[in-house]
């Protein structure tokens, strides 16, 4: 599938952004600026999936991603404050690491692509959204229980509610 | 062509993440490089997906998107309770807690 040229330069901005963004949230010193930007690399992400043809769940990363997960991490380090966790510079090993992690990674992702050549057009619509949701209603019940268990889990542990 | 741009972003995101969460010493750094690995994944994962099998890979990430945020929720909520515990988020200080 193969975009219109006006959606190219969508993807080359969000690409950027999500990867300048990704970079400045590593190297930012105060940990509330790392978790803001760690929420401009998830609306990025978001648009770059809507721009691939998922609108449904580029929706979805950016209403919970975005809306509960960064703003999750925010209110942590707020309450948390600075951590006064003494940081070591290691920016040469760092960039070489980077780079050839990119490289292998993009080597792993492109290998599949170079021996698939058609394209199944079927992406998530909001009929078979509902139908996925209808027909797997059990699956969907234990999922938001262990969502739910997690979650308590989570608060009971933040409370400090132990057995002492 | 514009598939490989996908691919490389994802590329660039999940090495940019790694790295992080390797160099950094504070849990929460750690938490938050590896959530930018996360998204890397999450976007390479649907652009694979839309070869092979758009609907599978769609609600995959679905999944994936709303078991990261619970996640990050109890993460949080250890980190809160850690802090208050040993005053300090550093994972090469975080020890005993067995005892």
């Amino acid at each position: 599938m193969s975009l219109p040229e006006f959606s190219l330069v969508y993807v080359l901005a969000a690409g950027t952004v999500a990867v300048i963004a990704a970079i400045l949230s590593v190297k930012a010193r105060e940990d509330f600026y790392s978790a803001i930007l760690l929420g401009i690399v998830g609306l990025a992400i978001a648009s770059l999936i809507a721009l691939l043809g998922f609108p449904y769940v580029g929706i979805f990363q950016a209403l919970v991603y975005v809306g509960a997960t960064v703003m999750f991490v925010i209110m942590g380090v707020v309450f948390i404050g600075r951590g006064m966790v003494s940081e070591k510079k290691m920016a040469l090993p760092g960039v070489l690491v980077a780079v050839l992690v990119f490289f292998s990674v993009l080597q792993i992702l492109v290998s599949p692509l170079a021996q698939q050549v058609t394209t199944v057009n079927t992406a998530l619509s909001l009929e078979g959204l509902l139908k996925v949701f209808s027909e797997n209603l059990l699956a969907f019940f234990y999922l938001s229980l262990a969502l739910l268990a997690l979650l308590l889990a989570g608060i009971s542990i933040a409370r400090g509610e132990t057995n002492e | 062509m514009n598939d490989l741009i996908f691919l490389v972003v994802s590329s660039m995101l999940f090495s940019i993440g790694l790295v992080g969460a390797v160099i950094h010493r504070s849990a929460v750094r750690v938490m938050i490089s590896l959530e930018i690995m996360f998204n890397g994944v999450l976007l390479a994962l649907l652009t694979l997906s839309k070869y092979f099998n758009p609907l599978g890979g769609s609600i995959l990430a679905l999944y994936a998107i709303a078991l990261s945020s619970v996640e990050v929720g109890l993460l949080i909520s250890v980190f809160i309770l850690l802090y208050r515990r040993s005053k300090s988020l550093d994972v090469y200080e975080i020890v005993g807690l067995g005892e």
